[in-house]
């Protein structure tokens, strides 16, 4: 497994000097707008759950955020042996959910489809769809609680992980979970990798989560249920986080690649955007004893 | 292969050409005058000096190691040595036989920056064939207001017509709109791949230590070849032969000293210089904790030798050593840096063969070490470089100067050496290997020859041969980029190569004394590219070769050009127009992450893209008030499927107005004032023009690429320069250099952002606004 912590961590110590002392003012962009796209956040996993898809229209640029939900859609996960009905949550517009029985299963595909929506507000109903296969992956044997100190101002917990690859030509997603409480709540917060160099090889305690202490919801107690969840995806669902990530962030000459769309697998790409997951999950759970680390108990951790 | 051996016969046809007319002393009529031309106090080869035979009205230039040869009927005859800033030099000669004379002329005065001082004759830019180059002097170089008062050839070289900054303050720079990794920038002959410091903002060329700066933007000799934009070659001094001296200087950021002198008599001499920057040293005073533990600095050292045996041989041997070093104490550690090495070997076997004989080699890397959890993480980048090489300078006649040559290349480039070692396990984890071997095989050939009083026709033609070899592994993909397998091929395999024809023509039509008419054709091949995502280039970026997966990039570059002298030279003109067409030019598709990325040709897309464009200077070189002021007009544009919905789009460098406007005014002997301004149109920029929700994070929906500019680029630079009196015979000579960068204070845009959750755009700006450093330098 690949991962990026090293390499950020190093990207941001030398270029933090330029980044830091640059300085920074508003300005009014006059920005172009473009058309409406619909916009789909959602997916199926092995859990046997409520699963769930969020369609939403596109919007201006610098919106603040303003989500605008599409009501009344016809949504369908099929399997191909199965068709599951996404009904509309009435309390929540816009968002479609399977019954609570529903579960993805390793090997299959799976296909969105979306219709009665009028996205373009032509007057014509419009469909849309996507397919993912739903990759399997090896199960963690354990977790480990590691301090780390990158700096005076940042220090926490990594989560190094124990498991072996599943071979093949393999793609992660590593999101952490605190007292069951999803932790990664921002794409920017997901961990991605994938296994090429390593295809079957054992993951020996790999730093795979940092837990930064000084994010509110990351900061571990004695006690607290630590749970490292690692998910099966497609090459192309890490390409979109991949990129995901990198537009969500701010860009600067030095490290930054030139700005693009992010890609989607909703057809008709040109009308639609956003992502419809298949994959695994797997997770693993510690209680954190409060120890410090174990090889250098003088450094300070909480 | 075929190619390469026609072009060695011509070579072999030519040596034994010139061995036979060599021993033909007695030939009636002709006879040759040869020899060097130096600086009379240091013994510095004075590269370009011209040598007229006033009573024929024809002359030569001294070669890159200030070697001449001129073949005249016999007779008595006037011959002038000049160059620029130095007396001119006129000895009479009854010429009956072969004769050497070697010359050496003196500074017109002994200013301290002009302990060399190189640059080109009066009306050269009217009477040499070649065009689209710059040859920028030390003097000039110094005088120009710099950054932090860190005096910067790279910085210089930005302000010629058609060179633009990669981004505010860096060392990174693009001709006619071409790429950062498509400039050749050598060292004494050895390619730097990575000519910066301090993440761009400053070039690794100590000027100390430089003695001659020369840009080629297009019209490329023969001689160069492996880049498709421009060749800067950078010459360094060979060290004063006289006596022994030192220079040196201490500014706001970094204090350098060069020693020079013979070893033992005027037949050895040497050259040290060494800079270092000395921030690092401050940070312990801070109170910030983080801060107090920071590495951060940079140094240089540069080293030659040279040595006469005799008339006939001459052994230069020189050394370059850089390193940028950054971390935490106690936690990380990173440095990156080139090592350059070149032995040379000048051989005159006749009058008329001038050759030299080089051993090159080169290396760039970097490497990172931290600790997480007890982890060791570790991961190094290496290019090592060795290269042979023979060139020949052949003086038949007057009327023709051949130059020829081979030379080859070793390249190993390892982009990716990287491990972990957890402590849980005592395993070490390494990232696969993308070791990969290369030979670059070059010969060439390239005659400038002069047709009646009027024309000068300059044609020559460079071979290349570029080989993949083992031992190596080769990713397969397929028609969609989709990896498929990988191949290992044996070590010492040659399992890939590409042959190149690369030819270069040029023509001089002289209109007047004053004026006259070139143009200009060369094709480039580049072998070597830089996986690079971002404008400015980072020092983590690595070069990877063409091979089975990715074809050379080739370039088809037309130019023309007016150039026009006024008031007997003391004014310089010119315009010149050009077009550049490239193919298979490289770029990478969307989000592309190059780093750690073992399948990186996967990523590759590749297209056409063109240049073209009108460049304009007027110059004055002489007189208290001098300078220069450039407008260039042009466009860069890529068009590459898979990229921008295969739709054509601005190059990053794609600037279509930039001016520079450089003065200096001697407001007396001893104070000079500067003044820089320059002005480009903004970068290209793709701007947000809609927003999609994905996981609570909003993401951009962007316009095609860099289909909007940010706003237009301009700043104003001033120093003054106070020197120490002139006395005779003074020791210690010294000046001060007040200089403030951004002098009005202009907020360039480095970066737009745009905040989607606040809903606002976010400029940001380097903080060298009104940005004053104070420089003192000193020579003894």
């Amino acid at each position: 497994m690949k991962t990026y912590n090293i390499k950020y961590y190093l990207l941001i110590l030398i270029g933090a000097l330029f980044v830091f002392a640059s300085c920074t003012e508003d300005f009014d962009p006059k920005l172009d707008t473009t058309y409406a796209r619909l916009v789909v956040d959602g997916g199926i996993t092995t859990d046997t759950t409520v699963h769930k898809v969020i369609l939403l229209r596109s919007g201006d640029a610098l919106n603040k955020l303003e989500k605008k939900y599409i009501s009344n859609a016809n949504v369908t996960i099929s399997s191909g042996t199965e068709i599951f009905t996404l009904l509309e949550n009435s309390s929540k517009p816009g968002y479609y959910e399977t019954q609570p029985n529903v579960f993805g299963i390793p090997g299959k595909t799976y296909t969105l489809n979306i219709s009665n929506v009028d996205i373009d507000e032509d007057g014509v109903l419009e469909n849309y769809t996507a397919s993912s296969i739903l990759k399997n992956i090896n199960p963690i044997d354990s977790i480990k609680l590691k301090y780390q100190e990158y700096s005076t101002r940042s220090k926490g917990w990594l989560i190094n992980m124990f498991s072996r690859d599943i071979g093949g030509q393999s793609f992660y997603r590593v999101i952490a979970y605190k007292n069951h409480k999803l932790v990664s709540d921002s794409l920017s917060e997901y961990g991605i990798a994938n296994n090429i160099g390593f295809e079957g090889g054992y993951y020996p305690g790999l730093s795979v989560y940092y837990l930064d202490n000084k994010k509110p919801d990351e900061r571990i107690i004695v006690g607290d249920t630590i749970t490292l969840e690692l998910n099966g995806i497609t090459e192309d669902y890490y390409n979109f986080i991949n990129a995901c990530i990198a537009e969500s962030q701010p860009k600067d000459p030095i490290f930054s690649g030139p700005s693009a769309n992010v890609p989607t697998n909703i057809s008709p790409a040109n009308k639609a955007a956003g992502f419809f997951s298949a994959h695994s999950v797997k997770r693993k759970s510690i209680i954190f004893q409060g120890i410090k680390d174990p090889l250098n108990p003088d450094v300070g951790g909480i | 292969m075929k190619g390469f051996r026609i072009i060695l016969l011509l070579i072999l046809c030519i040596v034994n050409i010139a061995q036979i007319k060599a021993g033909d002393e007695n030939s009636p009529g002709k006879i040759t005058i040869s020899g060097y031309v130096k600086d009379a106090e240091n013994g510095e080869s004075l590269i370009g000096a011209t040598v007229f035979i006033k009573e024929l009205k024809i002359g030569t230039a001294a070669n890159a190691y200030g070697f001449y040869s001129i073949s005249v009927p016999t007779g008595l005859y006037t011959v002038e040595y000049s160059f620029i800033g130095y007396s001119k030099k006129v000895e009479k000669f009854d010429l009956r036989s072969n004769i050497t004379v070697n010359t050496e002329l003196l500074p017109e005065s002994k200013q301290m920056e002009e302990v060399t001082v190189t640059a080109e004759r009066p009306d050269k830019n009217i009477t040499q064939a070649e065009m689209s180059t710059a040859r920028l002097d030390i003097k000039t170089i110094r005088q120009i207001p710099a950054l932090m008062g860190e005096v910067d050839i790279i910085k210089a070289i930005q302000l010629l017509p058609g060179v633009q900054a990669t981004s505010e303050g860096t060392s990174g720079f693009s001709v006619r709109g071409g790429g950062l990794d498509q400039n050749l920038i050598i060292l004494d002959e050895a390619t730097v791949y990575n000519a910066s410091h301090l993440m761009g903002f400053f070039s690794v060329f100590n000027n100390d230590a430089v003695r001659d700066v020369k840009l080629y933007k297009g019209d490329m000799p023969a001689y160069y070849g492996g880049r498709l934009s421009s060749v800067l070659d950078v010459r360094m001094k060979e060290g004063n032969n006289k006596e022994f001296k030192g220079t040196g200087g201490v500014g706001l950021i970094s204090s350098r000293l060069t020693l020079e002198g013979p070893i033992g008599n005027e037949k050895t001499s040497f050259l040290i210089s060494g800079r270092r920057t000395y921030a690092d040293l401050f940070f312990p005073l801070l109170t910030d904790s983080t801060a107090k533990k920071t590495i951060m600095y940079f140094y240089d050292l540069n080293l030659k030798v040279n040595h006469q045996f005799n008339k006939n041989n001459r052994l230069y041997l020189s050394a370059y050593l850089g390193r940028d070093i950054f971390g935490q104490k106690g936690i990380s550690k990173a440095g990156f840096g080139n090592k350059t090495a070149t032995l040379r070997w000048n051989h005159q076997f006749t009058d008329k063969l001038f050759s030299n004989l080089t051993a090159i080699a080169s290396n760039y890397d970097y490497s990172l070490r931290t600790e997480q959890g007890g982890d060791k993480y570790v991961w190094k980048s290496n290019l090592i470089d060795y290269t042979l090489k023979a060139d020949f300078n052949f003086y038949p006649n007057p009327n023709n100067e051949i130059k020829f040559g081979v030379s080859s290349t070793f390249h190993t480039l390892d982009p990716i050496d990287a491990w972990i070692y957890t402590i849980d396990m005592d395993t070490t984890m390494r990232f696969p290997s993308m070791k990969n071997y290369e030979l670059e095989h070059a010969a060439y050939i390239l005659n400038q020859q002069k047709i009646g009083d009027k024309i000068v026709l300059k044609y020559g033609i460079r071979y290349t041969l570029f080989q993949n070899i083992g031992k190596s592994v080769i990713n397969n993909f397929d028609e969609d980029y989709n990896y498929i397998n990988e191949t290992e091929y044996k070590k010492g395999e040659v399992f890939n190569s590409y042959t190149a024809f690369e030819p270069r023509l040029g023509v001089l039509y002289t209109v007047s004394n004053s004026s006259s008419l070139k143009a200009s054709y060369s094709r480039t091949y580049q072998f070597l590219q830089l996986a690079s995502v971002s404008n400015g280039g980072m020092p983590l970026d690595y070069w990877f070769p063409s091979n089975n997966n990715v074809k050379p990039q080739k370039s088809d570059q037309f130019g023309v050009g007016y150039f026009r002298n006024f008031s007997e030279n003391m004014f310089e003109t010119s315009i010149e127009l050009f077009y550049k067409e490239m193919k298979d030019v490289i770029d990478f598709k969307d989000h592309t992450q190059t780093l750690f990325n073992s399948r990186l040709e996967g990523d590759i897309r590749t297209g056409t893209a063109k240049s073209y464009g009108a460049e304009f200077l007027i110059r004055k070189n002489e007189g208290n008030f001098n300078g220069w002021i450039s407008y260039t007009l042009s466009r860069a544009l890529r068009k590459i499927p898979g990229i921008n919905n295969g739709k054509e789009y601005s190059a990053p460098y794609d600037k279509p107005h930039n001016v520079n406007i450089v003065l200096n005014y001697s407001l007396t002997k001893r104070f000079v004032i500067s003044a820089t301004w320059v002005y480009a149109s903004g970068t290209p920029i793709t701007f947000p023009i809609g927003s999609q929700v994905v996981g609570n994070t909003p993401i951009p929906i962007y316009s095609d690429r860099n289909e909007y500019r940010m706003r237009d680029y301009h700043r104003l630079d001033l120093s003054a320069t106070l020197k120490g009196k002139i006395k005779p015979d003074r020791f210690w000579n010294g000046e001060w250099v007040f200089s403030i960068y951004n002098a009005y204070g202009r907020h360039n845009d480095w970066m737009l952002n745009f905040d989607l959750k606040e809903g606002k755009a976010v400029r940001t700006y380097l903080p060298f606004v009104y940005f004053p450093a104070i420089t003192y330098n000193f020579n003894f």
